[in-house]
This record gives C-alpha cells, structure tokens and sequence, in this order.
C-alpha cells in the first residue's frame, strides 16, 4: 500500500513540479518577450533553472503492513493474466501455424512426387507411342505396308505440256503399273 | 552434509549419535597459507590444461579440419544424382527421323544381395531375353556387381520393378539410353552409328558428336536419413543441356530408293559394290548419298568392320571417261575448241612408251568435238588436252575439285590422288585427260557434273541443313563460297555435248529418263586387280554421271558400280541405274519437263 502510494505521491510531486516550471517558464517568456505563440517548446526545458526544490520532499511511510507482498503479487497477477493469456495462445498459434504449414508443405511434396512420377510415366508412354508412329513412318516400312495392301511401285508417268499456242504436247510414255504380285512384302534393305 | 544413519554409527562404533568430530573440524590442523595456495595453483594449472585441450581441439576441429568435416556433413545429406543428356535427333530435310534416342535402363545385380539366384533368374529370363543359365551363373558370382542387360525398354524395367520384393533383391538399374534408326539401313552410311560410350564413331554421329550429345546435368539435393529430398532444401541442381538436332539435306524417300536400286544392283552377281549420289544442283545439297553393301546402324555390330565406312566419300577409284568432260571443258574455256570444232581423230595415239587407243581402234575420223565426248573417243580426249597443255588442265582437274577434300561433313573423306602435273610422265599425261592414273570418290565426280550444271559455278557439296539446339534456336549449316570455275558459255557447251552421249548415237542410251531431256557420261576404267597389282583381270569400274532436264537442271546423279569380274560397260550397267534414280528424283522432285526438243547433233562430218 505504502510504495504505490509513495510512487503516486513522488509522481504528482514530479508532475506538479513540472507544471509549476512550465507555469514559471511560460510566465517568464510572457515577461520577458510578450508575443506567446511559442509557448510548448523548447524553451522550457532550455530554461533549466527551475525552483523544483521546494516541491519534492520525502514521503514518510504512511502505513507498514506484512500483507503488502501479497496485496502486491495479487495486483500484478491480476495485471499479467491477460499478458500470460496472449503469450500462450501466440506460442499455441504459431505451434499450430508451424504444425499446419509443415503438413501444408509434407503434402505438396508428396503430392508433387506422384505428380512428378505420373509425368515421367506420361512422358514414357509418349517416347514409346512416339517410337512407333516414327516406326511407322519410315520410307522403308511404308513401302512394306503399301506392298502388303496390294499397291504397287508406279511405272513411268509422261507429261502433257501446254505449248504457248494452246496445243498440248505428250512427253514421255505412260506406262501402267505392273499388277500387284501376290508375293510376301518386298524385303526391306538392311532386314 | 546430512550423515546416514550407517554411516554413522559405523565410524563412531560406539552406538551413540554423537558427531563424530565437530562441524568444520575436519582437518586437526588447518592447511597452512603455502599449502592451500599450491593446492590452488595446481587446480587452475588443472582447469587450465583442460580448457586448453578443450580449446584447442576446438580450433583444430573448427580452424584447421573444419572444411573437411563440414564437407563430410554435407556430403552426408547432400545425394548427387546423374542426369543425362537426350542426346539430338538426326533427321532428313523434311524432319522424317533417321537416329533418336529413347529412355531404356541397364539391369545390374549385386550378387551378394541376390538370395535365390535361380528364383530370381528364372523371373528375368523371358523379361530380359537372358538365358537362365547366364543369369544364374551372373548372379552367383562373387562381387557386388554385375551386368545382366544393357538398353532394356522402360516398360520392360517397370516390370521388373513390380516383382516380387523377395525376387528382385538385389536388382538395381542404370540410365543406359539406346539409339535407335528408324530408317535402318537407308542413310546408315551417312547417318553413322553410336558406339557403347555414348560416342559417335561413325557418319554425322561422329562429325556432330559435340552438338548432338549436349551436356550432362546433375541432381545433387539435399535428403533426410531415409534418403527422401527435404522440400526447401538445398537443392544444387544443374539441368541437363539436350543434345541439339542435326537435319540432314537428305531426302528419306530417294534415299530409300536409291539404296534400294542399288542393293538390286549388288544383288546381279557381278557387282562387288556400288555407290551413288544425288546433288542438288543450284545448293550442292546432296539429296541422297547410299552404297552397297549398306549396313544397318542399329546392328553395326553385326556387321564386318570394313562395311562401316560410307564409301561414297571414302572409296576412290578411277573415273574412266567421265573425267573427258573436265578436260573438254578446259578446252573450251581455253579457246582451243567448240563444240563444233573438228578434229582428225586416228584409231590410237602414241604417249611415251605407251600406245592409247580408243574402245575400237579404227581409221582417221573427222569428229566433232561433241563426237569425240559423244563417242566417248580417247584418242580425241588426248589431243584436245595436249592443246590446254599439262598445268593448265591440273589447275582445271583442281578447281573442279579433283585431288581435295570436297570438306562434306562426313568423317573419312578422301581426296583422291591427283599427282602434280610436274610428275606426270608421257604416259600419265594422256592418261589423265581420260581418267585413268586419277583417283577420285563419287561424290568428286558428282560435284564436277554439279559445276556443269549450274553455269560453272562449284558448290562443294554439304550433306547438313541445319543445327537446331535444345532451346529451340536453328542454326543454318556453314555453306561454303561457290566459285566460278569455267565460264557459262562453257558449261552451256558442256551440257549440250553431254546429251549427245545420251539418247541416239551415244554410249548411254540406257541412261534415258522417259520424257526428260537428259545430260550426263559413262565412264568404264580398269580396275587394278589386287592379286597382281595389274589392270589385267581386275575388271571394271563403270560410272554414269548425270543430270536433268538439260535446259534447266536440277539434279545431279553420280552412279558407280565395282565389278571385277565383269567387261560390261559403263552405258549398259550403270546408266540404268542412273535412270531410275534420276526418273525418281525428277517426279517426286515435282520437275516438269519443259517441252523443249532434244537438238540433232553434228558427231563427225564426212
């Protein structure tokens, strides 16, 4: 009961000394300059001699009670509740916050590794779907399978040639593609 | 300071609590000042010694070995993982693939980890097309590592993969891409092949090892105990630079063609071998380039060693008469003669101690210089050269190309053999001018008809369109300077006395592209017989160079066929094979004959 009272007693002291050198500063500037416009700054503090003296004086204890440390601790926990409140539910939070950004993150990378195993497996089914249309697309296997469909090599083709006076001129002989031998596909070269 | 019961009553002895001495009288005596202070000094020299020792092992833990452990710490966590490079594709003018490169994994074992060798052989046998016996032996073997089978397919490794735990243990797999060649033997010999260190050792393979191969990368991340990345850790990952992709100036489908006239060719009994190429003749792009006996890429090692070479560059022989068309061309662009100019041709000509005569030695005619090529006359060639003089027609043989590099992109060029004219004795001198004592490879002789056919101006030949790198950006193969090599009016007077020798009257009517006016010349020269180091048995060489339409060409076509055993001449073997390669080139070239009658031809006057 006594410190706080002490404190608050030196504080009014404090504060009243304050306000009286502000008083007695401002009237000294009012004296001495008149115009007040600068009232609030520096000046006051510049001024520095302020008759604090008289104003602070000691405060006897006023009572001396063995229950004060309780009285006290009960005050200050009573304060500090709400403090140890906060602290706890941040440290909770961020726990929480941590736990859920590393299961957040455990996820994406499992996730990106099976996305990233469906890739390579995608990619694998394309190179090999790739491999057979290049296959497929040789001069060589072409020839085999239009062979095997009963196509044949065409004979020699001749041109029909526009002269300039409109008439037409037949260069070359046509000559029709032998028929299709029934024969297995020609063998390719290299085979 | 609190004494147990035990122990006091042991020392005491006597039963009664009693202390036995008094609180702080431990000692009777008191240790004196010196006592106490050494005791003092030796405690700190102790604690001293200790935090010394302590320190110092410190620094030389931090200071001196400090690099070395915390890169044995990262090492530890830090997995470094090979990533290979895609090495390029090759493929033909039109982008039709001719060499790529697929995924496929080695399958290796660690024996030691293998529990039931024959279990486990006996599930990969039919997967890897491995006889057990192998397999079993492989995986008894002592050591930590073997080979059970190199390029095995991706899906054949998931396979595998999904055994059973128990049968798979012990099974491990390696990058190990494989190169495959769709095409097979079409474009082999230039395409080239891929040895099993991933270098190129043959064709395009070899010259564009670097740009096909790209760069390796690596993976080195960091992972936790159980070997798994950690995400947002640290990851020192350099990606891989994909090889780039080489197009070829070729044409897959007259390859193809091409390859498959000449097999028929090798296939008649007589022909050892036999090459060709096609030219395009304003690019000197080849458009096609085969030999036979071809080999297929995919398996060169299956084939004899001497066939892995691509004789159309690397193969000389001498050309016979189609060199004629060199020497008449010097003439002409000598001023020593036209096309019209005739000359007195005898039967046979005395050079040095030698005596040339033509195919048939026969009485005085009065040829024509477009005759004496049409007729394919030795005698006339000889005359017509002696006019242009020795040095004068070296430096025409070399500036159509003879006797160097043409600097194609293929490994293994050769540049012929040309002696300098200084060396040349009587004989070599008439030797020469008809195309014998020269060697040339076909290609050469391509790229003469090809500075024929384009006005005199020689465009070394190129067999590469163009680069296009992993990141997309193209760039256009190097082409080298054309150069003028005799002047338009010669090349005009060249390639209408050329087509005399085609058609009626000539010595290769067989080399007629139906509708097509025609150029071009045969050419039959001794072959050396090996055996005896002879012309005699050693049969021929016969060669058909060519090209059409003769009013506008487009394609150069150079045909040789090696045949020991065989008189046959150039006209009756190689010209048709010159004219289906030709008719082929010119109709899926989308030429159109331009109508133009084939103009009569003064061959000798009376």
């Amino acid at each position: 009961m006594t410190q706080p009272a002490r404190t608050s007693s030196a504080r009014t002291a404090r504060s009243s000394a304050r306000s009286t050198a502000r008083t007695s500063a401002r009237s000294t500037s009012r004296a001495t300059t008149g115009p007040v416009h600068v009232p609030r700054t520096g000046p006051t503090r510049r001024t520095g001699a302020v008759p604090s003296g008289p104003h602070l004086r000691l405060v006897p204890p006023a009572r001396t009670t063995p229950t004060r440390v309780p009285a006290r601790a009960r005050r200050t926990g009573r304060r500090r509740a709400p403090f140890v409140a906060l602290l706890v539910g941040l440290l909770v939070a961020t726990v929480l916050g941590l736990l859920l950004l590393n299961t957040a993150v455990a996820v994406d990378s499992l996730d990106a590794t099976q996305q990233r195993q469906a890739n390579a497996e995608q990619a694998e089914e394309v190179a090999r779907l790739e491999q057979q249309v290049i296959a497929a697309d040789t001069a060589a296997e072409l020839a085999r399978v239009a062979t095997a469909a009963g196509l044949v090599p065409p004979g020699a083709a001749a041109h029909l040639v526009l002269q300039p006076d409109g008439s037409s001129v037949l260069l070359g002989t046509a000559t029709p593609a032998p028929p299709a031998v029934p024969a297995p596909a020609t063998p390719t070269p290299g085979d | 300071m609190r004494r147990t019961p035990g122990r006091g009553i042991g020392p005491a002895g006597r039963g009664d609590l009693r202390p036995r001495r008094e609180a702080g009288s431990r000692r009777r005596q008191p240790l004196g000042m010196l006592q106490r202070d050494q005791r003092n000094r030796w405690g700190l020299v102790f604690l001293i010694a200790l935090l010394v020792v302590v320190v110092g092992r410190l620094v030389v833990l931090q200071g001196v070995d400090g690099a070395s452990y915390a890169q044995a710490a990262t090492n530890d966590r830090m997995r470094t993982y090979p990533i290979e490079a895609v090495r390029g594709e090759i493929t033909d003018h039109t982008g039709n693939v001719l060499a790529y490169s697929v995924d496929a994994e080695r399958v290796t074992a660690d024996p030691s980890v293998v529990t039931d060798p024959t279990r486990t052989a006996l599930a990969l046998t039919t997967l890897l097309g491995v006889p057990v016996a192998d397999l079993v032996e492989k995986l008894s073997r002592d050591g930590r590592y073997v080979v059970l089978a190199d390029q095995v397919a991706t899906d054949v490794t998931d396979q595998v993969r999904a055994l059973p735990l128990a049968t798979r243990a012990g099974l491990a797999f390696e990058d190990d891409p494989v190169r495959l060649y769709p095409a097979g033997a079409v474009g082999g010999q230039v395409v080239g092949f891929v040895g099993k260190d991933g270098g190129g050792l043959a064709g395009i393979e070899q010259t564009y090892q670097d740009v096909l191969a790209g760069t390796d990368g690596e993976k080195r991340v960091e992972v936790d105990g159980s070997g798994n990345q950690i995400p947002s850790g640290i990851d020192e990952s350099t990606s891989a630079t994909d090889g780039g992709t080489v197009q070829l100036t070729l044409d897959e489908d007259l390859q193809f063609v091409v390859q498959q006239r000449l097999d028929a060719a090798c296939a008649d009994g007589a022909t050892k071998s036999a090459s060709a190429v096609v030219l395009d003749v304003h690019t000197g792009e080849v458009a096609a380039m085969a030999g036979c006996p071809g080999y297929d890429p995919g398996h060169y090692n299956e084939t004899d060693p001497d066939l892995l070479g691509n004789p159309v560059v690397s193969d000389v022989y001498e050309p016979g008469s189609v060199m004629k068309a060199v020497t008449l061309a010097a003439a002409i662009d000598q001023g020593k003669a036209t096309k019209d100019t005739v000359l007195d041709v005898n039967g046979h000509i005395q050079a040095g101690d030698a005596v040339v005569t033509d195919a048939h030695d026969h009485a005085p005619i009065k040829f024509t210089v477009t005759g004496i090529l049409a007729k394919s006359s030795n005698v006339g060639a000889i005359m017509l050269a002696r006019e242009v003089g020795n040095s004068t027609l070296e430096r025409y043989l070399r500036a159509f190309g003879i006797g160097s590099e043409t600097g194609i992109e293929l490994p293994g060029e050769s540049a012929g053999i040309l002696e300098p004219s200084a060396d040349w004795t009587e004989s070599r001198a008439a030797n020469v001018p008809i195309g014998q004592g020269v060697s040339v490879t076909t290609l050469q002789m391509a790229s003469v008809y090809q500075t024929l056919a384009n006005g005199g101006v020689r465009i070394p030949p190129r067999v590469v369109s163009s680069v296009t790198a992993a990141d997309g950006t193209v760039t256009a193969a190097p082409r080298p300077a054309a150069t003028r090599v005799v002047s338009a009016d010669t090349a005009g007077q060249l390639t209408y006395m050329l087509e005399a020798v085609v058609g009626k009257g000539g010595t290769a009517p067989l080399g007629e592209v139906d509708g097509f006016r025609v150029v071009g010349k045969t050419g039959t020269a001794q072959r050396a017989n090996p055996d005896c180091g002879c012309y005699a048995g050693g049969g021929y060489f016969t060669t058909f160079v060519g090209y059409a339409p003769a009013d506008d060409p487009q394609y150069v076509v150079a045909v040789d066929l090696e045949r020991p055993t065989s008189e046959a001449e150039g006209g009756q073997v190689a010209a048709p094979v010159f004219s289906d390669v030709m008719r082929y080139a010119l109709t899926a070239g989308g030429v159109v004959p331009s109508g133009t009658p084939r103009p009569t031809f003064t061959l000798q006057v009376d």
